[in-house]
C-alpha cells in the first residue's frame, strides 16, 4: 500500500467524506469487475458492489493495514458478500440458468465493453465471454472464486490466501481443480454448441 | 505418474508452480499419454481465455448510489474542494511536497534575480491594473538602459575611429619636415597635447 492510499484511509476513518469519495472512486472498477465476474448479470454486480462498499464503510475501522492491502481487505468483504448472495440466490440461478436460453437475457453481452474495430472479432469475444461466463457458473462456488481470483483478477497466491482465509496448499488445490473442471466444462459447451 | 495424479497438479503444472521433480514426472507422462495431453492443451487454453476477459465498466451512477448510500446525500461541491478531491493522491504525497517546496524556492531566487522583493509584496497589491503597470515600468526601464548603453558604445566607436584618423594624418603630415628641428618640436608638442586632450575625453566617463 502506498503512502498515499494509508493517508486517504486514515483520513476516511476520521470521518472525512473527501477522503471517502476518493476511496469510492478509486476501487469500484475493480470491485465491481469482481462482483460481475462472480455473478454475471449487471443488475446484480451493481447491487452487490454497494452492499460490499457499505460493509466496508462500516467497518473500516477494522482494517489492519499490516495484515495487507486495502483493495485485498475489501476483495476479502466482498467475497464474503459474494458466497453469502450465491447461497441465498440459488435456486433463482437454476432457474435463470435452465430458462436463460438467450444470452442477452443474463445481460452478459450488453456489459462487455465495444473496443473491438472489426464487427467479426468482437462477435467471436463475446461469444467466448458468453461461454465463459455458462462454464464459471457450473463450478461449485469454492474452484469458481479460486479461479476468478487466479485467472481473471490475476492475483497472487498469497493475496488469495488473504482473501479466502485457508492455507497456500489448499488455494492450489483449489486453484488445479477448478481449472481442471472449468476446461472439461468449457470442451463440453463447445461440442454441445457444434453439434446444434 | 497415473492419469489422476496428473491431473491434480496440471494446473499448477501449466503455470510452473512445480518443483522440478514433479515436473518431469508430468512430462514423462504427457509423452505417453494423449487423453492428458489434451487436457493440458484445453486448460491452456481455458486460461488464455480467463486472462482475456474482458473488464466491464461500471455504470456512472454507481458512485453516486455508492455515495449516498454510506455518507448521504451529496452537497454540491465548491470549486477548492473539487480541486481538493482532484488533486487530493498528489497533494498528499511526501514528493508532491518536495516539488513544491523546490518550485517555490526556485520561483523566489529567479523573482530576485528580476529584481522584485518577495516580501515587499502584498496580497491586497497584487491586483490586474498594479500587474499591468508593474510590468509595463519594467519594460521601459530596461528599454531606456539598453538604448542608453548602446548609444554610449556609438559615440565612444565615433571617437575611436576619429583618433585613429588623426593619429594616421599626424604620421603622414611628420615624414616630409625632418630639417627644421624647432618646427619639429612645436608640432610634436601640439600633436602630444592634441591627444592627451582626445585621449582624456574618450576615457572620461560618457555623458549621455
Amino acid at each position: 500500500m502506498t503512502e498515499v492510499d494509508a493517508e486517504i484511509i486514515e483520513q476516511a476513518r476520521k470521518g472525512d467524506p473527501l477522503a471517502w469519495e476518493t476511496l469510492v472512486v478509486r476501487h469500484t472498477r475493480r470491485i465491481y469487475n469482481l462482483c460481475f465476474r462472480f455473478v454475471g448479470r449487471v443488475d446484480q454486480a451493481e447491487d452487490l458492489t454497494q452492499e460490499v462498499f457499505l460493509k466496508v464503510f462500516r467497518n473500516l475501522s477494522s482494517y489492519d493495514a499490516g495484515s495487507g492491502q486495502f483493495v485485498t481487505w475489501m476483495m476479502s468483504v466482498g467475497r464474503n458478500l459474494l458466497i453469502d448472495h450465491y447461497r441465498q440466490s440459488k435456486d433463482d440461478r437454476v432457474t435463470v440458468s435452465v430458462t436463460a436460453e438467450n444470452d442477452d437475457e443474463l445481460g452478459i453481452l450488453d456489459s462487455l465493453p465495444t473496443s473491438e474495430p472489426n464487427a467479426h472479432a468482437e462477435m467471436e469475444r463475446n461469444e467466448r465471454a458468453v461461454l465463459l461466463r455458462r462454464a464459471l457458473d457450473k463450478l461449485p462456488p469454492q474452484l469458481k472464486e479460486a479461479v476468478i481470483l487466479r485467472d481473471l483478477e490475476e492475483l497472487s497466491y498469497e493475496e488469495i490466501e488473504q482473501i479466502l482465509k485457508i492455507p497456500e496448499g489448499t488455494v492450489k488445490s483449489r486453484i488445479n481443480r477448478g481449472r481442471l473442471e472449468l476446461a472439461k466444462t468449457l470442451q463440453k459447451l463447445r461440442s454441445r454448441r457444434f453439434s446444434r | 505418474m497415473e492419469c489422476h495424479d496428473a491431473e491434480n497438479v496440471l494446473g499448477l503444472y501449466v503455470e510452473g508452480g512445480l518443483s522440478d521433480t514433479q515436473s518431469a514426472k508430468v512430462r514423462a507422462h504427457l509423452e505417453g499419454c494423449g487423453d492428458c495431453a489434451l487436457l493440458l492443451l484445453d486448460m491452456e487454453s481455458t486460461i488464455v481465455l480467463c486472462k482475456s476477459f474482458p473488464e466491464v465498466e461500471p455504470p456512472p451512477r454507481l458512485i453516486q448510489r455508492v455515495l449516498q448510500e454510506t455518507i448521504g446525500p451529496r452537497r454540491s461541491l465548491s470549486w477548492v474542494e473539487y480541486l481538493q478531491v482532484l488533486f487530493r493522491p498528489l497533494y498528499a504525497s511526501p514528493r508532491f511536497a518536495t516539488g513544491a517546496c523546490l518550485a517555490a524556492v526556485s520561483f523566489s531566487i529567479v523573482m530576485n534575480a528580476f529584481g522584485v522583493n518577495l516580501d515587499e509584496i502584498r496580497w491586497s497589491e497584487i491586483t490586474p491594473r498594479t500587474v499591468v503597470d508593474g510590468l509595463n515600468r519594467t519594460a521601459n526601464v530596461a528599454y531606456d538602459t539598453g538604448m542608453r548603453r548602446l548609444n554610449g558604445l556609438k559615440i565612444l566607436y565615433q571617437i575611436q575611429s576619429k583618433i585613429e584618423e588623426m593619429g594616421i594624418d599626424g604620421s603622414q603630415t611628420e615624414r616630409p619636415e625632418v630639417d627644421s628641428k624647432t618646427k619639429e618640436r612645436s608640432e610634436e608638442n601640439s600633436a602630444t597635447e592634441h591627444r592627451t586632450v582626445l585621449r582624456a575625453r574618450v576615457w572620461s566617463p560618457v555623458k549621455v
